[in-house]
């Protein structure tokens, strides 16, 4: 690693080397090592760290999450719609954690199948009006 | 070993471990309160923490985390689980983006507070004088942009990878990278700017 690379990595990961991507922590100390200016700039990226964590922190109220359920509880959910189709349908996906295209596949075949059966019943209706059509038409040759 | 936590709500005690956030939250769907419980129980700490870096007050950074939660109990499909890779990392962009609103509703007030920080550190104790360096360092953010506040708090302040923090944000890993270099190089100015104000209203005492 040389000297620029460092301190590009420096300015983006930070003065801990070890939250530094793994397999840079090796290269990074062995580069400090060598070089005096590497290690100043390490030691200063530390302090302008420290600086920074300053700043402070102040913990949460200590019931906070009994707060946040307590809200919850007083909400009005709405409930999931199992009364019609799609609701069942979602409510019984919903409970399986499949990736939407495992829920697409089957829905998919499920939607080409009734699609399929609506055509042929068209599709022999349509023969059929057909046929009386032309036996309209030719009358009592279409028999022969 | 024993892996079950008592709860405050409702007296239920359930697994903690054998659920992935992505189970509680297809559990939640259904309306399931013990899942939810969980999932507030697992992550508050953590969504408070960027919230409290991203806007300095701990009653806001509450209330954020607690509306944050509420939507997801009462509006559990906003959360897609089949585009979305990781929970963790969805909830973390909802908690940011109520945070960049909330700071946005009240600039005028921030800047106000913000940009003529007291004066009353110099050379008083060391509480006053730590006093000062905090606010002094939440000025200096606070004249980030938005996405560099955002990003350093991601970063720096709750240490997550660059790229799920790349994720959080919708920005691409190299993006996300030169907003936070931008963020150290402008904080440094302004650090060292005002180390040598300090400095030289020391001299001149």
């Amino acid at each position: 690693m040389d000297r620029d690379e460092f301190l590009k990595c420096l300015e983006l990961y930070g003065g801990d080397l070890g939250r530094w991507p793994s397999g840079l922590v090796e290269e990074a100390r062995a580069a400090c090592e060598g070089s005096q200016e590497l290690r100043e700039a390490l030691d200063q990226e530390r302090r302008f760290e420290e600086s920074l964590m300053e700043r402070g922190f102040e913990e949460p109220s200590p019931g906070l999450e009994a707060r946040i359920l307590s809200a919850a509880a007083a909400v009005k959910r709405p409930e999931p719609a199992r009364n019609s189709l799609l609701g069942l349908l979602n409510a019984i996906f919903s409970s399986i954690p499949l990736p939407s295209p495992a829920i697409a596949l089957p829905l998919l075949l499920v939607l080409g199948m009734a699609a399929g059966y609506l055509y042929a019943n068209y599709a022999e209706r349509d023969t059929d009006n057909a046929q009386y059509a032309e036996m309209l038409y030719y009358g009592e040759d279409y028999y022969e | 070993m024993d892996t079950t936590v008592t709860l405050p709500i409702g007296k239920m005690a359930i697994e903690t471990e054998g659920f992935t956030d992505e189970e509680l939250m297809g559990r939640i769907r259904n309306g399931d309160r013990d899942a939810f419980s969980m999932l507030v129980m697992r992550h508050t700490k953590k969504y408070y923490s960027l919230a409290y870096r991203m806007l300095s007050s701990r009653e806001e950074a509450e209330d954020i985390v607690q509306d944050a939660f509420l939507t997801l109990w009462t509006s559990p499909g906003k959360w897609d689980g089949g585009r979305e890779t990781k929970f963790t990392t969805w909830f973390y962009r909802v908690v940011a983006n109520a945070c960049i609103d909330r700071r946005r509703k009240q600039r005028p007030l921030a800047l106000e507070d913000g940009f003529d920080p007291p004066d009353e550190g110099r050379g008083a104790e060391e509480a006053v004088e730590m006093k000062r360096r905090k606010d002094n360092i939440d000025a200096c953010i606070g004249e980030l942009t938005e996405s560099q506040q955002t990003a350093l708090a991601l970063c720096f302040y709750e240490g997550v990878s660059n790229r799920e923090a790349a994720e959080i944000m919708g920005v691409s890993v190299k993006a996300l990278e030169s907003l936070l270099m931008r963020a150290k190089a402008s904080l440094r100015n302004k650090l060292s700017e005002e180390r040598g104000r300090e400095e030289a209203n020391n001299g001149q005492r």
